[in-house]
C-alpha cells in the first residue's frame, strides 16, 4: 500500500465536516473510509483520534448524533452537519484555501522574481 | 461561545459516566464490525480481516481513555478520582481518619467557640454613637465601698468640667410594678435627664426621657420601657403611649419604648428620671451613680484625668473638715470597664485554644507524615509507573485537605454546641450588650489554618516523594522518606505537644485545685434546705427607716411561719455571699480617727429569726428579740471578725458603736456575738460585720430565709400566697434556695475550670497519640538496629528500655518547657486562684507524673512490639 501520510492535526475536523457535508449522515467508520478514499489512499486517519474528535465537534455543535441502521443492517452511530457546521465548514474551508495559497506563493518563488 | 458551551457539556460529562460508555463501547463494536465485514468482503481470512481492523483502531482502551478525556474535564475528574480514593483509603483506616478528622474539629470547634465569645465581649465596638470615646468616671474613698460617684460629684464635674461632655448619670434600681397581673419586681435604672441623649439612642416607639424631665418639679412620672417589658408584661400594646402605670406605688405615664437589644445598664427593663432629693445626694460619701461622659474631641485621657484630680483635691478646700482629703477620682473607657471582670479569664481561655489548636495541627501534621512513610512503597510505585510529581502532590493533598473539611464541618458542630453551652452559663458574667454569636470570620481563620496545615504537611511527603530514590524502596530495604531533617520535625512536634499540654494542665490544675478549696470553704451558716425569697417594698409606700415596713414584714413572717413544713424563717437586707451595703464606723470611747481612716464594717439588718433560720452559731451574747423594736434602745449584734479585731482581749457585750454615713449616724449598744459569714463571696475574706435589728431600721431590700424540713422549692408558692395574703400588691422575686447561691457564686470559677480542663484533657489526649505515632515510627525504623542488639545479647529489658528512654526524652523534655512557660503565665491567673501559689509545687509535680505515665503508656504498644522483634527475621528484613 505504500507510504501513507498521517493526518495533520487541525486538519482532521475539517476533513470530517466536509465529508458530511457531502456525503450526509454517516457513521465513523464510513467517515473513516471516506477520507481514505478521497485521499486517494495517500492519508491513513487513526481511527482511535477520530472518536475523541467526533466527540469535541458535538460538543462545539457543529455536528449532532443519532442511533440508525446501517447499509448492511447494522446498529450504527450516524453522525450529521447541522447549521453552526455548515457555517463552521465555510469559514474553515476558506482559511484553508487562504493558507495553502499563501504557502504555494511561498513555495514557488521561481515565479514570484519573475 | 463554542468552546464556552463545549466547556459546560464537558462539565455536564462528568455526570451519567456509566450510559456513555457503553454507547462508546458500542459505537466501537459496530465500526469494528464493518471494518471487519469489508476486510472480509475484500477476500482477507477471517482471523487476518479481523486482526488489521483491531490494528486500524489502534487499541480499543487508548480510544476510551482519549475519548474519556475529550469528554469530562480531566482535572476535576482527577480530583473527583484522587477524593474517592482518599475516602477509600479513609474508610480503610477509619482509627486514622478518626483521630485526624476529631483532632481538626477540635482545634477548631474550640478556638472558634472561645474566639466567639472574646470577639462578642472585648472587641466588638459598644452600640452607642461616641462609643469608642465613652469615659466612665470613678470615684473612691479609701475604706468606703464602691467606685461611683456622688451626687454632689456629678453635679459639679456637670457644670465644670472642660475635657468631657456630655455628662450623665444613672444608679442602677429595682421597680415593683403593680396593678394588671402578678405584681412584678422590675430591674432598670434611674437615669439623669440626657442619659438616652448622650448616648445616641432612639425609641422604638414615642419618646425617651428628656434632660428637664429630672429637674425638681420637672415631667418626673415618667417612665421609658424595654422591648423586653413591653413584649412579656404588656403584650406589646401598640396603645402603650400614655397609659398610668403603678411604680412603686405611684402613678408614671409610659412615654416611650426602646428597640429590641438596648438594656443598659445591666439588662434594665424599665427607666425613670433621676431626681435629685434625697438626704444621700448632699452626701460625697454615697458612691451611688454611675457616671458616664464623652471624651470631647481634640483631648486625651491624660488630660481628662488631669483635671478630674485637680477636681478632686478642690472638693476638700470647698468643704474643709466635710470633703475627704483623701477622694480620688478616674476615669477609664467604658468599654473597659464592662469587661474588666472577665477579661482575665477571656485572655487565659483564648490563649488556651489558641495552643489547642497548634497542637492539633501539629498531631495532624505528624500523623500525615508517619503515614507517608508506611506508604513509602505506593508512592515508589505510583511513580514508576510515570505519575509525575505534581500528579502524586495532588492526590496527597486532596488526602489531606479532605480531612481539613472533615474536621472542619464536625468542627463546626463543636463549635455551635459549645457556644450554646456558654449562652446557657449565667450570663450575668457578660456584659449585657454582647450577643454572642458564632464568629463566621473566626471559624473561617481556624479553617484556613488547618487548611494551610494540611497543604503543608500534606506536601511534607510529596516533597519526599519527589526525593525518593525510585528503587530503595522497591527493593524493600531501609528508606529515608526526607533524610534527618523529617524525623527532627516529628521529634520536635513532639516535644511541642507536651509542653502546651504541660502548659494547659497546670492551668487547669490551678484553677481545678482553687476551685475545690472554695467549695471547702464553711460559709459559717448551714445552707441546706433553706428557701430565699426577694421581698421588695415600695420606698413609697413604706420608706426606709419606717417601721410601718417592719410591721408588714413581721406579719408576712408570722404567717409563713405557721406553715407545716416551715422550721423557721426570718428575714435580712442581703443575703450572705452576694455581697451587700457596708460602711464606716466608730467605737465610742475610742480616739476618733483621722477623717477617711476609719474602719468600715458591713451592715446587715435582720429581724430575730434570721440568726437560728440561718444556723449562724451565737458566740456571747444574744441576738436580737422581739422587743427590739422602734420604741426600745438601739441594739447591734457584731460578728466574730470585728470582736476579734477591736477588743482581743475583752468582752465587748454592752461597748457603744456607731454607723456613719449609711443614712443618718446612729449609735448602739452591741447586745451579742455571732460567727462570721461570708458576706461577699466563698472566696472573699470576712472583715467586720454589723448587725441592727429590723423592728428598728426598717429596709425596701428584703430577703426572706425560710428553713424548711424536705426540698425547699416545693414550698415557694404557699410561702408567696402567705406573703400575698398580707398584701395583694407585693411582688415576690428570686426565689432560689440557699444551695442554689452558694452554686450560682462558683458558676464562673467552675465554667472555666469546665473549659480549660476539657481543653487540658484534649491536649493530652493529641500529646498521647502524637508520641504514640513518633515511637511506632521509629520502631519500624529501627527494627534491624534492634535486631543486632538482641542478637548480640541485648535483653529484652534492655529494648525496652531503649524504647522507653526515647519516649522519655521526647516527654520531658517538653514537660521542661512547658513548666518555665507555665510559670510565667499561670502567675497571670494569680487572682483567680484562691488558696494555692500560682507555682503549687505539688499541682506541677502532679501534671508531670500524669503527662510522663501517659507518654511511656501511649509508647507501650510500640515498646513491645519492639521487643518481640526476633533477630534472624529482622536481619533477614534487608
Amino acid at each position: 500500500m505504500g507510504e501513507k501520510t498521517d493526518v495533520w492535526q487541525g486538519t482532521l475536523a475539517l476533513m470530517v465536516l466536509k465529508t458530511l457535508q457531502a456525503l450526509g449522515p454517516l457513521h465513523g467508520y464510513g467517515i473513516a473510509r471516506r477520507i481514505e478514499q478521497t485521499s486517494g489512499d495517500l492519508l491513513a486517519v487513526n481511527y482511535g483520534t477520530l472518536y475523541p474528535a467526533l466527540l469535541k465537534l458535538e460538543q462545539e455543535g457543529y455536528i449532532s448524533s443519532e442511533w440508525g441502521m446501517s447499509d448492511n443492517n447494522r446498529k450504527a452511530k450516524y453522525y450529521k452537519l447541522t447549521r453552526a457546521g455548515r457555517k463552521q465548514l465555510e469559514r474553515e474551508a476558506r482559511e484553508w484555501e487562504q493558507t495553502t495559497e499563501i504557502l504555494a506563493r511561498f513555495l514557488s518563488p521561481g515565479k514570484e522574481s519573475a | 461561545m463554542r468552546r464556552v458551551r463545549g466547556w459546560l457539556l464537558r462539565l455536564g460529562g462528568l455526570f451519567g459516566r456509566a450510559r456513555r460508555e457503553r454507547e462508546l463501547a458500542a459505537e466501537m463494536e459496530s465500526h469494528l464490525q464493518m471494518h471487519i465485514a469489508d476486510n472480509l468482503h475484500a477476500g482477507l481470512a477471517q482471523e487476518e480481516a479481523r486482526r488489521d481492523a483491531l490494528i486500524k483502531l489502534g487499541g480499543v482502551e487508548q480510544v476510551k481513555t482519549n475519548y474519556r478525556e475529550r469528554q469530562g474535564l480531566p482535572v476535576l475528574e482527577l480530583l473527583w478520582q484522587d477524593f474517592r480514593f482518599a475516602l477509600r483509603l479513609l474508610g480503610k483506616n477509619p482509627g486514622f481518619a478518626a483521630i485526624a478528622g476529631l483532632t481538626l474539629a477540635l482545634g477548631m470547634g474550640a478556638t472558634t467557640t472561645i474566639f466567639s465569645v472574646v470577639n462578642s465581649v472585648l472587641l466588638r465596638p459598644l452600640p452607642y454613637q461616641n462609643h469608642d470615646r465613652l469615659l466612665r468616671v470613678e470615684e473612691t474613698h479609701p475604706g468606703a465601698p464602691g467606685s461611683g460617684v456622688t451626687f454632689a460629684t456629678y453635679l459639679d464635674l456637670q457644670l465644670e468640667a472642660k475635657t468631657i461632655e456630655n455628662t450623665s448619670a444613672f444608679r442602677e434600681w429595682v421597680f415593683n410594678v403593680t396593678g394588671g397581673g402578678e405584681p412584678e419586681q422590675v430591674s432598670g435604672a434611674l437615669i439623669s435627664g440626657n442619659f438616652f441623649a448622650a448616648l445616641g439612642s432612639k425609641p422604638l416607639l414615642g419618646k425617651t426621657v428628656r434632660p428637664e424631665d429630672d429637674q425638681v418639679g420637672g415631667n418626673n412620672r415618667v417612665v421609658v420601657l424595654s422591648y423586653a417589658l413591653w413584649q412579656s408584661r404588656f403584650g406589646a400594646d401598640s396603645k402603650i403611649l400614655g397609659q398610668t402605670l403603678k411604680v412603686n406605688a405611684e402613678p408614671f405615664t409610659v412615654i416611650g419604648v426602646m428597640p429590641p437589644g438596648f438594656d443598659f445598664p445591666q439588662q434594665s427593663e424599665m427607666w425613670c428620671p433621676l431626681v435629685p432629693g434625697s438626704d444621700l445626694h448632699n452626701n460625697r460619701r454615697a458612691h451611688l451613680l454611675t457616671v458616664l461622659a464623652d471624651l470631647k474631641r481634640g483631648e486625651s485621657m491624660g488630660s481628662v484625668q488631669g483635671e478630674l484630680t485637680a477636681f478632686a483635691e478642690s472638693v476638700e478646700k470647698r468643704n474643709p473638715g466635710v470633703d475627704d482629703p483623701s477622694l480620688t477620682v478616674t476615669a477609664v473607657a467604658l468599654q473597659k470597664s464592662l469587661v474588666a471582670p472577665v477579661r482575665p479569664a477571656l485572655v487565659i481561655l483564648h490563649s488556651a485554644v489558641g495552643l489547642l489548636l497548634l497542637i492539633a495541627c501539629a498531631n495532624v501534621a505528624n500523623l500525615l507524615l508517619a503515614r507517608t512513610t508506611a506508604r513509602r512503597k505506593e508512592i515508589a510505585v505510583r511513580l514508576a509507573l510515570g505519575a509525575s510529581r505534581a500528579r502524586l502532590a495532588m492526590l496527597l493533598l486532596t488526602e489531606s485537605v479532605f480531612l481539613s473539611v472533615l474536621g472542619g464541618a464536625v468542627g463546626l458542630l463543636i463549635a455551635e454546641a459549645g457556644l450554646t453551652f456558654i449562652r446557657a452559663q449565667d450570663n450575668e458574667d457578660l456584659p449585657s450588650f454582647t450577643e454572642i454569636n458564632l464568629d463566621w470570620h473566626v471559624f473561617a481563620f481556624a479553617f484556613g489554618v488547618s487548611i494551610l496545615s494540611g497543604l503543608i504537611f500534606g506536601l511534607a511527603p510529596a516533597r519526599a516523594g519527589a526525593k525518593l530514590d525510585l528503587n530503595a524502596p522497591l527493593k524493600e530495604g531501609n528508606w529515608e522518606p526526607a533524610g534527618a531533617s523529617l524525623r527532627l520535625s516529628n521529634g520536635t512536634l513532639t516535644v511541642l505537644q507536651f509542653g502546651l499540654a504541660t502548659i494547659l494542665l497546670a492551668g487547669a490544675g490551678l484553677l481545678g485545685s482553687s476551685l475545690v478549696r472554695v467549695l471547702r470553704v464553711n460559709p459559717g451558716f448551714n445552707p441546706e434546705h433553706v428557701l430565699t425569697l426577694q421581698v421588695f417594698l415600695s420606698p413609697v409606700e413604706y420608706p426606709e427607716g419606717d417601721s410601718k415596713g417592719a410591721l408588714v414584714l413581721h406579719e408576712m413572717l408570722e404567717r409563713v411561719r405557721a406553715l407545716p413544713g416551715v422550721r423557721s424563717a426570718g428575714v435580712v437586707n442581703a443575703l450572705p455571699i452576694t455581697g451587700g451595703p457596708s460602711t464606716e464606723f466608730v467605737i465610742e470611747g475610742r480616739p476618733a480617727p483621722r477623717l477617711g481612716d476609719e474602719p468600715g464594717a458591713d451592715i446587715r439588718v435582720a429581724d430575730p429569726g434570721y440568726f437560728p433560720a440561718m444556723s449562724i452559731p451565737l458566740i456571747a451574747g444574744r441576738v436580737f428579740t422581739e422587743h427590739d423594736n422602734a420604741g426600745s434602745a438601739r441594739v447591734v449584734v457584731i460578728n466574730e471578725t470585728l470582736a476579734r479585731k477591736f477588743w482581743p482581749d475583752e468582752n465587748p457585750v454592752g461597748k457603744r458603736i456607731t454607723m456613719k454615713d449609711w443614712g443618718p449616724p446612729l449609735t448602739g449598744e452591741i447586745v451579742g456575738v455571732v460567727g462570721d459569714v461570708k458576706g461577699n463571696g466563698l472566696d472573699a475574706a470576712v472583715g467586720p460585720m454589723i448587725y441592727w435589728p429590723y423592728y428598728q431600721f426598717g429596709q425596701i431590700f428584703n430577703h426572706m430565709v425560710v428553713r424548711t424540713d424536705g426540698d425547699p422549692l416545693r414550698l415557694a408558692s404557699a410561702v408567696k400566697s402567705q406573703i400575698w395574703s398580707v398584701d395583694k400588691d407585693q411582688p415576690v422575686s428570686r426565689i432560689q434556695t440557699m444551695d442554689q447561691i452558694l452554686s450560682a457564686s462558683v458558676a464562673r470559677r467552675r465554667l472555666y475550670v469546665v473549659l480549660l480542663g476539657v481543653f487540658a484533657w484534649i491536649a493530652l489526649l493529641l500529646a498521647a497519640t502524637g508520641i504514640y505515632g513518633v515511637v511506632s515510627y521509629s520502631v519500624t525504623q529501627r527494627t534491624r538496629e534492634i535486631g543486632i542488639r538482641v542478637a548480640l545479647g541485648a535483653e529484652r529489658v534492655d529494648v525496652l528500655r531503649l524504647i522507653l528512654a526515647q519516649a522519655a526524652k521526647l516527654a520531658l523534655a517538653g514537660e521542661v518547657i512547658g513548666f518555665l512557660v507555665a510559670l510565667g503565665l499561670t502567675r497571670l491567673m494569680a487572682s483567680m486562684l484562691f488558696g494555692i501559689g500560682a507555682a503549687d509545687p505539688l499541682t506541677f509535680a502532679s501534671v508531670a507524673i500524669l503527662l510522663t505515665a501517659v507518654a511511656l503508656a501511649a509508647c507501650y504498644i510500640p515498646a513491645r512490639r519492639a521487643m518481640r522483634v526476633d533477630p534472624m527475621v529482622a536481619l533477614r528484613y534487608e
